[in-house]
């Protein structure tokens, strides 16, 4: 596999994606226990740690979707003033760069405790555990004792089953100090900006099965006259991006992806993490790119408009309201 | 039923608009049973999506539909109660020899009074005006379907999606949530 430089200026990502005016994220806020305000304040100097250090090392990267396992190797330099650059065969996420927007979301869908001392990479580190409601572990994440950097972090479904685990097995950690200001405010998209894209046409819902959370929106435009609308979603620990592009799928399979179904219409579908998932529906092409477990990508995608065998472009209801309007337009002779 | 009652059904179906499928998936994500109910729910759908209809008739409705044929239809002569004219029967049957006596079409009477009808035969007239209505709703139903299809003239523009663009754009955004690798 060509082997590919893959620059992310990650910690620039904040002010590109939701620049719209935003509002805070409502979460339980105030309402966080000692144990819990105590965890999120460890992962928030972790945050301000890895954008304010300057670090470089070795990252692992594994994944599991079922029987399927995947792993990566990537090598990572931080700069504060230049950003993250990752050189991988694929495009990885950094382990040590935490978004403070998906720090917020995962206080609010995880109950958050420092579970105790651990060690990665040789380094002594604190434990912070993600747990669900039900109790079941979520996610656990190792914050470097010395420099506060996130050397590690894994995530389970909710059957316990590991889906995701990326770590440092090398770290180098140069001279500086992390800021002690609180981090960026977290903020969600302003309902204004989303009325403004539905006002446009644009299917934006604010929610995902499985407690995923818009967090940020970017319309752009690629070529002339073909825009792309990008929301993202995350629950803090799992994340989908949805793609929206007016148009339809040509006939012609997809290069690279086997054709499949959910809840009874095609799609493609490319498994290799993170999953991709294209469909056309409601006069668009829909693709789904996650890292969440198989079925919260399923349901999502199930959730949201479909052509195809089974939809009737739409449903069933859909079809009937307008073919009686078509129906009456007919016999109307003053239409 | 489950807290969301009919509303399960239709966020399955996606009928709901934006505020109350936001609404919903709210309430799921805290209440297991709603959760379950919408997951039988797309299942039910999934299999009936993929279920084949046959829409013959059984053996033994086609029977009874052909046994109906060699039956007299009602025998209804003379002039009903709502004043339509009257429907001289033939029947298959040998007729009695009260009617064979009979030098005219009867008029029947039963204890309803003159002009009143035998019960059995307004109630054949009332299934028939059913069976009439039901199909023009069927008929219109059909037609209705059948005009709502998709525009056959809508545009089918190329577009260039699931490209790797989309992953380093995913990454990019979420790299805080961690854990995008390759899956060789």
């Amino acid at each position: 596999m060509r082997r590919a430089r893959l620059a992310l200026l990650l910690a620039a990502t904040g002010l590109l994606l939701g620049a719209a005016p935003s509002v805070a994220v409502a979460d339980r806020g105030a309402g966080l226990s000692t144990r819990e305000r105590e965890a999120l304040d460890l992962l928030q100097a972790a945050a301000r740690a890895g954008r304010d250090l300057t670090y470089t090392g070795t990252q692992q990267v594994a994944t599991w979707r079922g029987p399927q396992a995947g792993s990566a190797t990537a090598e990572v330099h931080h700069d504060p003033a230049r950003g993250s650059t990752v050189d991988a065969d694929e495009p990885l996420a950094v382990t040590a760069v935490l978004d403070p927007r998906l720090l917020r979301l995962l206080a609010s869908s995880y109950d958050l405790a420092v579970a105790g001392p651990g060690t990665c990479t040789g380094r002594s580190a604190r434990v912070v555990e993600a747990s669900r409601a039900d109790g079941s572990l979520a996610g656990r994440f190792w914050v470097d004792h010395d420099s506060g950097l996130l050397l590690r972090r894994e995530v389970f479904d909710d059957r316990g089953r590991r889906l995701r685990s990326s770590a440092f097995v090398e770290l180098s950690v140069g001279a500086g100090t992390a800021s002690v200001a609180p981090a960026q405010q977290a903020a969600l998209p302003a309902e204004t900006a989303v009325a403004g894209l539905r006002a446009d046409g644009w299917d934006v819902p604010r929610t995902l099965p499985g407690g995923l959370r818009l967090f940020a929106t970017e319309l752009t435009t690629p070529r002339p006259g073909g825009q792309l609308l990008h929301l993202a979603y995350s629950d803090g620990l799992s994340s989908v991006s949805l793609f929206e592009q007016r148009g339809r799928l040509g006939s012609a399979p997809l290069t690279g992806f086997r054709p499949a179904e959910v809840d009874g219409r095609p799609v493609w579908v490319r498994d290799a993490a993170p999953e991709r998932v294209v469909w056309d529906g409601g006069g668009r092409v829909w693709t789904m790119v996650s890292d969440a477990p198989p079925a919260t990508v399923r349901a999502a995608v199930a959730e949201l408009p479909h052509d195809g065998a089974g939809s009737a472009d739409g449903g069933v209801r859909t079809r009937l309201g307008r073919g009686l309007g078509r129906l009456g337009s007919l016999l109307n002779p003053f239409d | 039923m489950t807290c969301l009652g009919d509303v399960v059904a239709a966020l399955v179906d996606g009928e709901l608009d934006h505020a109350a499928r936001e609404r919903a998936q709210r309430h799921l994500a805290h209440c297991a049973d709603c959760r379950a109910e919408v997951d039988a729910q797309r299942r039910l759908k999934s299999r009936l999506s993929g279920v084949s209809v046959d829409p013959s008739p059984s053996d033994a409705l086609t029977a009874r539909l052909l046994g109906l044929t060699s039956q007299p239809p009602p025998f209804r002569e003379g002039t009903g109660a709502d004043g339509a004219p009257p429907l001289v029967a033939r029947p298959a049957r040998p007729l009695t020899a009260a009617a064979r006596g009979a030098a005219r079409p009867v008029t029947l009477r039963t204890a309803g009074g003159p002009g009143s009808v035998r019960p059995g035969s307004a109630r054949s007239r009332l299934r028939r005006r059913a069976g009439v209505g039901s199909a023009l709703v069927a008929l219109g139903l059909g037609a209705a379907l059948a005009l709502g299809g998709p525009q056959p003239s809508r545009p089918s523009t190329p577009v260039d999606p699931g490209t790797d663009a989309f992953v380093v754009d995913f990454v990019s955004t979420t790299g805080g949530s961690g854990g995008a690798g390759s899956g060789r």
